[in-house]
């Protein structure tokens, strides 16, 4: 694995907190968002608040170059894809369901949530992993 | 048709190969008298007709647990033409364990290295044919999640299920002198006893009786008579102090 | 005679060990050595002491939300097909008699239960993918430390995950514990872990009296009611009827992988077949059953239309008092009866006997006003709680020898389904609800 150079773990570190912020902010939200959220909706809140705390807890090693930095951010980005992808999952079968005409609407807005979002934001460290990781065993 | 059995620890990758070679032709049911579940499927190989029968995931063939003690019956019982063990290529110590057992048991015996991607990919080199000359039998090196090294596993199946094992070939392991002449004084009594004639191999059972395998120890009290039995055990007594 | 025996067999061991140390030594020529690889990477993460729980319970949201919002649209229009089909057959087919078996023994009785083929699938195919990804064992190793405190063992969370699934492969997956009692325990509350089965019964009636927005809060809830009570019970079980430590937890971690596709599906369509093929038989054969109790004596009933008068009313008049004190009508009471056998069966009970309406099955609930929310979610935790299924009994029978457990698992089951039920009826009383 490529030593971590100090200036790619800074802008490693930034992105990381960047996201985790990101995730955090988007907890905030969905709990601003609706009226009565307990107990269901509890759940949707604190899986932001998962995935936020997984970026956040890898700022500190990237920066200092260490590996577990790349751990938590590897374990961040897979699951933002987890999260991220089933909001989309979901939002393509809210729109399914506007065809077979069981909804009245299909809000393209408001189906995109946060999390896929973040997803989007999240992308772009994917190559940079797979650059960081190539040479390693699973 | 060839009668092939898998075996192998748990974990290595057992079913994504027993799932390649049967596909949806695989079907569920019971070992006969108990609950372990028994997958078997078909597969056909050069023009031959091939049934594949996945044995439960064990590390050893002891009477303790109940999958390891069906696992061991059917190779004991049920004779399988060839047994494919499968072993995980970055986990040899642990896997070979039962390697050793299973060539003990006379089996006719192929193993597929699994996992091969990672051996490469940790920077390990694993010399197959020396392997394939210290155990005494064709070693195929496999990625099971990718299917590599597939073809050349029903290759060596096929050839394998043409060349019956010599009996006694499987002792690829010598104990060391003191407990080999323990094993061949208690497999002399066992050669005299008619009843066992060729049911068990004859290494194998002194072997378990050496351990004191309580299935067999049952098992064979049915069939010697007392005074063949009351000789091994005395045998083994006497000689056991000895070993260390 | 065991004297000698350990002592040989602790010899043979070692020597075996030492020729394999030899044979590897001369075979494997480099790197023997550990490295660190991806899966310790991630394994920080996923096993992290304040993380390592957290995730899991993301994951395991995550699956439910995959298997039940995503599936829904493909619900819907499984839904409409037999709708259309029950439509059709009603009219096309001249026999009345045959017209109704066909239109609403079929269609809609079995019809009712295939429709969830969906998220069944789903949720297996979720499972799958866990497992294949070597994620499920890190799971298990996390909740171990959480396990042990509540009196489990580790080893018995993948059991219990499975049981998600079909409470049957849960039970026999016990056989890896190696503690008598710890497998017992985990053999007797598995049944109250909610398997894919009920789940027909939750979206059915979540979905008609809780509305879009509830639903999925009230069918959490079910499910957390599940855990919770397995808890509880497996905590009392160890105190009194299992006295003792759990056992130290040793498992292995497989290295991850990227699950591989066609080998995931292959697995969720093995799992997914046992349920297509109780659909096929069992559950099928229960709505024949229920369809003709409910359509016989024909005349009085005028082939199905009068549901009073048929046989399935008087049986369900019969057992009725029983539930009354919960609100529950003769319908209820006939499909938790014939819910004995399979639980999907509860829904192919309601499909056959409100299958008569042009509706579909779960505005006919709240149409009918069967069910108030808080009489329908006490129904929903009855439904959880009462009775292993046929097949799960079968299953602890065989896995324990005896018919004394399964007798056991039988009894505390039922006696507790209706304790909670009837506390849940008392809360909501007080509260002010109906």
């Amino acid at each position: 694995m490529d030593k971590l150079s100090v200036k790619n773990g800074k802008w490693l570190g930034a992105y990381a907190f960047i996201l985790g912020i990101g995730y955090c902010a988007a907890a905030i939200v969905e709990a601003a968002g609706k009226p009565d959220i307990f107990p269901g909706g509890l759940l949707s809140i604190g899986v932001l608040l998962v995935v936020s705390a997984t970026y956040l807890m890898g700022v500190k090693g990237l920066i200092s170059g260490r590996r577990d930095g790349i751990s938590f951010l590897m374990g961040g980005l897979l699951l933002s894809v987890a999260v991220g992808g089933l909001y989309l999952l979901m939002a393509g079968a809210d729109w399914l369901m506007y065809l077979l005409g069981e909804a009245e609407d299909f809000a393209l807005l408001s189906e995109i949530s946060p999390a896929i979002i973040l997803l989007v934001i999240a992308l772009p460290l994917v190559p940079t992993m797979r650059r960081l990781t190539s040479k390693m065993a699973w | 048709m060839i009668r092939a059995a898998l075996i192998g620890n748990p974990n290595v990758g057992k079913t994504e190969i027993f799932n390649r070679l049967t596909g949806l032709s695989q079907k569920v049911g019971n070992f006969p008298g108990v609950t372990v579940e028994k997958k078997a499927g078909m597969l056909v190989h050069r023009g031959r007709e091939i049934e594949v029968v996945d044995l439960p995931g064990a590390y050893s063939l002891t009477a303790h647990a109940v999958d390891e003690l069906v696992a061991s019956d059917y190779i004991v019982l049920e004779r399988p033409d060839v047994i494919v063990d499968i072993v995980d290529g970055i986990n040899l110590e642990r896997n070979l364990y039962l390697t050793l057992l299973l060539l003990e048991m006379d089996a006719n015996l192929v193993v597929a290295l699994n996992r091969w991607d990672m051996v490469a990919a940790r920077g390990m080199e694993i010399d197959i044919e020396k392997l394939s000359e210290l155990l005494g039998c064709p070693v195929v090196p496999t990625v099971a999640i990718t299917g590599c090294g597939l073809e050349d596993l029903k290759d060596s199946i096929v050839d394998a299920a043409g060349q019956k094992r010599a009996k006694g070939q499987g002792a690829a392991l010598n104990y060391g002198d003191d407990i080999e002449q323990l094993i061949n004084k208690v497999e002399d009594v066992i050669k005299e006893c008619t009843a066992l004639n060729g049911r068990y191999p004859e290494r194998w059972l002194a072997i378990k009786m050496l351990e004191g395998d309580e299935r067999v120890m049952e098992q064979t009290r049915a069939i010697l008579s007392s005074s063949q039995l009351a000789d091994i055990l005395s045998i083994i007594e006497a000689e056991e102090a000895a070993i260390k | 005679m065991s004297e000698y025996a350990e002592n040989l067999s602790s010899a043979l061991a070692q020597r075996r060990y030492e020729r394999i140390a030899s044979i590897v030594d001369a075979a494997v020529k480099k790197g023997r050595g550990e490295i660190f690889t991806l899966t310790d990477m991630l394994d920080q993460v996923f096993l992290n002491k304040h993380l390592g729980i957290p995730i899991f319970l993301t994951v395991l949201w995550t699956m439910f939300q995959f298997a039940f919002a995503v599936s829904e649209p493909f619900v819907v229009i499984i839904e409409k097909i037999f709708e259309m089909l029950g439509a059709w057959s009603g009219q096309a087919i001249s026999d009345p008699h045959l017209a109704s078996f066909v239109s609403l023994g079929i269609f809609g009785g079995l019809g009712s239960v295939l429709v969830f083929i969906p998220p069944i699938f789903g949720l297996f195919l979720a499972l799958s993918v866990l497992e294949d990804s070597g994620y499920m064992a890190r799971a298990a190793f996390v909740m171990d430390r959480f396990m042990y405190r509540l009196g489990l063992h580790g080893r018995s969370f993948i059991p219990l995950m499975i049981g998600f699934g079909c409470n049957v492969p849960a039970i026999m997956a016990t056989r890896s514990m190696d503690s008598e009692k710890d497998r017992m325990i985990t053999m007797l509350i598995n049944p109250l872990i909610s398997c894919s089965a009920r789940l027909p019964v939750y979206v059915l009636i979540a979905g008609a009296l809780f509305g879009a927005a509830y639903a999925g809060t009230a069918i959490f809830a079910v499910y957390a009611l599940g855990i919770v009570l397995a808890v509880a019970t497996a905590l009392i079980f160890r105190r009194t009827l299992f006295r003792g430590e759990p056992s130290p937890f040793v498992l292995e971690l497989p290295p991850y992988a990227v699950p591989d596709a066609s080998s995931s599906i292959l697995h969720m369509w093995s799992r997914g077949r046992m349920f297509l093929k109780k659909a096929g038989t069992i559950i099928f054969g229960m709505t024949i059953i229920v369809w003709f109790l409910s359509t016989h004596p024909w005349e009085e009933t005028s082939g199905g239309q009068v549901i009073a008068e048929s046989y399935i009313a008087w049986i369900g008049h019969a057992i009725e008092p029983v539930f009354q004190p919960f609100g529950w009508d003769w319908m209820a009471a006939v499909a938790l009866l014939f819910g004995l056998v399979a639980k999907e069966v509860v829904v192919g009970t309601y499909g056959v006997l409100l299958g008569a309406e042009e509706a579909g099955l779960g505005e006919a609930l709240v149409s009918q006003e069967l069910f108030t929310p808080l009489t329908g979610f006490a129904f929903m935790a009855f439904v959880l709680i009462y009775v292993p299924c046929v097949a799960t009994i079968g299953a602890i029978a065989k896995e324990t020898n005896s018919w004394r457990w399964p007798a056991f698992a039988l009894v505390y089951q039922t006696a507790l389904a209706f304790i909670v039920s009837g506390v849940i009826i008392a809360a909501g009383r007080l509260v002010g609800l109906s």
